[in-house]
């Protein structure tokens, strides 16, 4: 899938660079807290997307008091794409080390993460058709001015291979 | 509260799973931090090892302020995790270990940076601790070296812990890197929103600048480092780069210098990304919120994690209305009437350690609908259980009331009046004022304080004047209200007399 691998790339090398605070998501449709969840680990190779592990967990997800600073949003879509779930997720693809220099000072790396792995927690809804990973971090023009865009989808699974 | 367990968890889809070990268990998964720390490079012989290690990585976390504050917010497991060889690979024991893991320095071909495969590492800690919040491998060579990002890994030499404080510190609060260290093709802050981390900033004057509450009257905004490094400011670089981008310490932040401790601002980034994981109200007594039968003296509390960074500040109010009440519980007194009410608390995380609070992650709300059962004051709570209320009125006579002198008006003692009622004879003490020390109206004067508003002392009695200028040939003149004030006022006294008299005269 040279195209995934693209977009794939892309989306890794935009993680590697920074991770941004997520713009304001769209308001899911109201749900009651759900009072057990699925937690999914998604492998993030170039190869493709796909589920590695899942667990369902028999205890209520934990909800964020406030908007996550996570640069992506993991989105539960209908069939018709509404999204009936959204909330925040860290990026994935970075591996970062900070160590002391010879002179006293910090030094950092970043490399990226060969085999990056992305692990996401999700309630168990009706009518799910899709698991969607969008990238909804800011960007800017030169000037540092904020601009629009349309988050791109980092993955997307179908929901019969994330719960099968 | 530090907990030692062993627990076996048999999960059907792994089919071997690890001995799973609670360092510290402080609530449920859902209302916590979980921190899952695993072993890799540890024999089935170093198992004890792992123990100890991990319990000193997570003590040397919680030495830190703010962690040690907010401990009682985390929760702490240990995967034991057996691995064929001790060690990682280009480590201590050299270039090939056989590990559970595969942690290996030398990743990237950075010598000291120890990577771990995600991949492995995530399953094995979906396997047995799947409420994980935040994942940790301790890799069992001294060498020191580690890494963070979706997975902090350590070695066990001694100074690695720093390392895992200041990568948790990425990963919990976003915090921003404080030193100058250039990174080529890091974005630059957005000159709309500024930079996302609490710890930098675009904005070098006090009313822009995020932190600008911690901020000294007399440090200068941009702080130059003749200042000092102790201070609070708006020091120059930051985030990779030398000049546009501020940082709140000159030197001594462990986001700029391993080995420091966490800055002010820093603090307060990290204690707002605690909380808005964990709710501030863990508990509501009772639980049921909607309509519960309160009888009076019956108490409503809410429970709070034992944080040790400045204890909490409760708010109670009964309709909207707030109250004096300001401890973690209720009392459901005689001030609430029979009846439905709302009582509202807000609970606040009252640290020294945050001023600001953009989110309102530090304050949560709660309140119960409730039913009242309680007693007027010539009322008795004749039974209060279930939902029946029954109250039985107090004897006919029985005081409800203090007397009172107010505004010119005496008020008796009230009384019970037999049917639940408290009645009290209010009268005007007219051109008197009321003796606050008697409790009744005055009858006589000797001052101009002993008569209303408008009234005159004069020879022992208070007189009201007539509105000015309104007596048929009676001539007040202007300003004359000020000599006429005091009872030695012969002159006005005397007028007001005489128009008395006028009128009197002419009413024959």
């Amino acid at each position: 899938m040279p195209l995934f691998r693209a977009v794939l790339t892309v989306v890794l090398l935009g993680a590697m660079a920074c991770a941004q605070p997520a713009s304001p998501p769209p308001a899911p449709t109201a749900q009651p807290v759900p009072q057990r969840h699925l937690v999914v680990a998604i492998s993030m190779e170039a190869s493709g997307a796909k589920v590695i592990a899942r667990r369902l967990v028999e205890r209520p997800m934990q909800i964020d008091r406030a908007p996550s600073r996570g640069a992506w949003q993991v989105e539960l879509t209908d069939v018709e794409g509404n999204v009936l779930h959204a909330s925040s997720v860290q990026p994935v693809g970075v591996i970062r080390g900070e160590f002391e220099g010879p002179d006293g000072k910090l030094v950092h790396h970043q490399v990226p993460d060969p085999h990056p792995v992305l692990t996401v927690r999700v309630p168990l809804l009706s009518k799910v058709a899709s698991l969607r990973v969008r990238d909804v971090s800011e960007v800017w023009d030169a000037q540092g001015k904020t601009l629009p865009r349309d988050p791109p989808t980092v993955v997307e699974l179908p929901w019969s291979e994330v719960a099968p | 509260m530090r907990r030692r367990l062993w627990l076996s968890l048999l999960v059907a889809s792994v089919a071997t799973a690890a001995p799973v070990e609670v360092l510290y268990d402080n609530g449920p998964a859902d209302q916590r931090i979980d921190l899952v720390i695993l072993g890799d490079g540890y024999t089935s012989s170093d198992q004890a090892k792992l123990s100890e290690d991990a319990l000193s990585a997570v003590e040397g976390l919680f030495r830190e302020t703010p962690y040690g504050e907010y401990r009682s917010l985390f929760n702490v497991k240990v995967i034991h995790l057996v691995s064929n060889q001790n060690g990682a690979d280009n480590g201590t024991y050299g270039a090939s270990r056989d590990t559970a893991l595969d942690t290996n320095f030398n990743c990237g071909g950075i010598d000291r940076l120890l990577c771990v495969d995600t991949a492995k590492a995530t399953a094995a800690a979906m396997a047995d601790a799947p409420e994980f919040d935040v994942l940790v491998v301790i890799a069992n060579d001294p060498k020191y070296g580690g890494s963070g990002g979706s997975i902090g890994v350590i070695s066990t030499h001694a100074s690695a812990v720093d390392l895992l404080s200041h990568e948790l510190s990425h990963t919990l609060a976003g915090l921003a890197d404080e030193y100058e260290d250039p990174y080529p093709g890091y974005p630059a802050c957005s000159t709309t929103n500024d930079c996302p981390e609490p710890n930098a900033s675009i904005r070098g004057t006090r009313a822009t600048l995020k932190w600008a509450a911690w901020l000294e009257p007399s440090t200068q905004v941009p702080t130059g480092e003749s200042e000092g490094n102790s201070a609070i400011g708006a020091y120059e670089g930051c985030r990779y780069l030398k000049t546009g981008v501020y940082r709140p310490k000159d030197l001594g932040c462990m986001m700029k210098v391993l080995g420091g401790e966490f800055c002010s601002v820093c603090r307060e980034g990290l204690i707002r990304s605690f909380w808005r994981k964990v709710p501030v109200i863990n508990g509501l007594v009772p639980a049921n919120t909607s309509t519960v039968q309160v009888c009076g003296g019956a108490t409503l509390a809410v429970q709070t994690p034992p944080t040790t960074g400045g204890g909490y500040s409760f708010l109670w109010s009964v309709d909207g209305v707030p109250t004096a009440q300001t401890s973690a519980t209720f009392t459901v007194d005689e001030t609430v009437s029979s009846g439905q009410h709302t009582i509202s608390v807000v609970a606040r995380d009252a640290t020294a350690m945050a001023r600001n609070d953009p989110d309102g992650v530090l304050t949560q709300q709660a309140q119960w609908n409730i039913q009242a059962c309680t007693a007027g004051v010539c009322d008795e709570v004749a039974s209060c259980s279930g939902s029946t209320c029954e109250t039985t009125p107090k004897a006919a006579g029985v005081v409800c009331g203090e007397a009172s002198c107010t505004h010119g008006v005496q008020t008796s003692a009230g009384t019970c009046d037999g049917a639940g009622g408290c009645v009290a004879n209010s009268v005007s003490c007219q051109a008197f004022t009321c003796d606050d020390a008697a409790l009744a109206c005055r009858t006589s004067c000797s001052q101009s304080d002993h008569c209303a508003e408008g009234s005159y002392c004069v020879e022992g009695t208070c007189l009201t004047l007539p509105a000015k200028n309104s007596l048929p040939g009676v001539v007040v003149p202007d300003g004359g209200c000020g000599g006429c004030s005091s009872a030695g006022s012969a002159g006005w006294a005397g007028l007001a007399l005489l128009a008395l008299g006028r009128l009197r005269r002419r009413r024959k």
